[in-house]
């Protein structure tokens, strides 16, 4: 179970904070392509966990 | 920002920040190592010409280092934002580590693609030995998901293997110091603080 957690901490806030933070820094500093790719590819990751990692914590509260 | 109170040297080796590189590198061996012992394993497992306890005994085997495989892949990035912060690496300005970023998240799209497979074998292996289902039907689909997984596997192994070598071109050695690890005596002996 705490596996479970790890993984969908890691996926959805890990991937929220390499995504936002690849797109904030292109904002910034100009186009980089491993940052776009970084982007795409942890936002993606990052919304495609959400929500699975809702439903976890849901379940959690409820029990 | 100074990390000078994380910082414990003793004969120009810096403990802290070096065990957090061994850690980290470490980990990605351990996690190469052990992936070879499930490949190794999961052989026997959709074998259905083996004894049945001993192919559950081999998934059981291989489910426990599973669990440890998942630990470490999902360690590694936790260890490597403190790595960064204790190497004062930023982590979006770093070119080379902006694609060790692009290929972990390959590795967690894979991991992600993988971990709906990976727990059929046990699950149908217990109930084969349980006498519920079709047993030709429950091998096949122990064979089939192993099967898929495979081409998954083999990606994993190689993105790791290349972020591996990205890593040691670009190991960081602190400004004028020999050593990767650490300074020399002439550098010691001109640092007042070490």
């Amino acid at each position: 179970m705490l596996q479970l957690y790890l993984l969908w901490i890691v996926v959805v806030l890990g991937g929220f904070y390499m995504g936002v933070g690849s797109v904030v820094f292109q904002v910034q500093n100009g186009f980089d392509l491993a940052l776009t790719l970084n982007a795409v590819l942890y936002l993606g990751v990052a919304f495609y966990g959400l929500p699975r990692f809702v439903s976890l914590l849901r379940g959690a509260l409820k029990s | 920002m100074t990390l000078d109170w994380l910082s414990f040297e003793i004969w120009g080796v810096d403990w802290v920040s070096t065990g957090f590189r061994g850690l980290h590198a470490l980990m990605a061996a351990a996690w190469l190592l052990f992936d070879f012992l499930v490949f190794w394993l999961h052989f026997d497992i959709k074998n259905p010409a083996i004894p049945i306890a001993r192919r559950l005994e081999r998934a059981r085997i291989m489910h426990g280092i599973d669990v440890v495989v998942g630990y470490v892949f999902l360690l590694m990035f936790p260890t490597g934002l403190v790595l960064c912060w204790l190497t004062d690496t930023p982590v979006f300005e770093t070119g080379w580590l902006n694609w060790k970023h692009v290929l972990y998240a390959v590795i967690v799209i894979d991991a992600l693609y993988l971990i709906p497979i990976s727990g059929t074998a046990l699950r149908n292996l217990r109930a084969i030995e349980a006498g519920e289902g079709d047993p030709d039907r429950l091998n096949h689909e122990i064979r089939h998901s192993m099967n898929r997984a495979m081409p998954a596997v083999f990606l994993v192994w190689v993105l790791v293997f290349v972020i591996s070598v990205i890593s040691l071109l670009n190991l960081k050695t602190p400004p004028d110091q020999e050593y990767i690890f650490r300074k020399t005596a002439a550098e010691r002996a001109e640092d007042p603080t070490s």
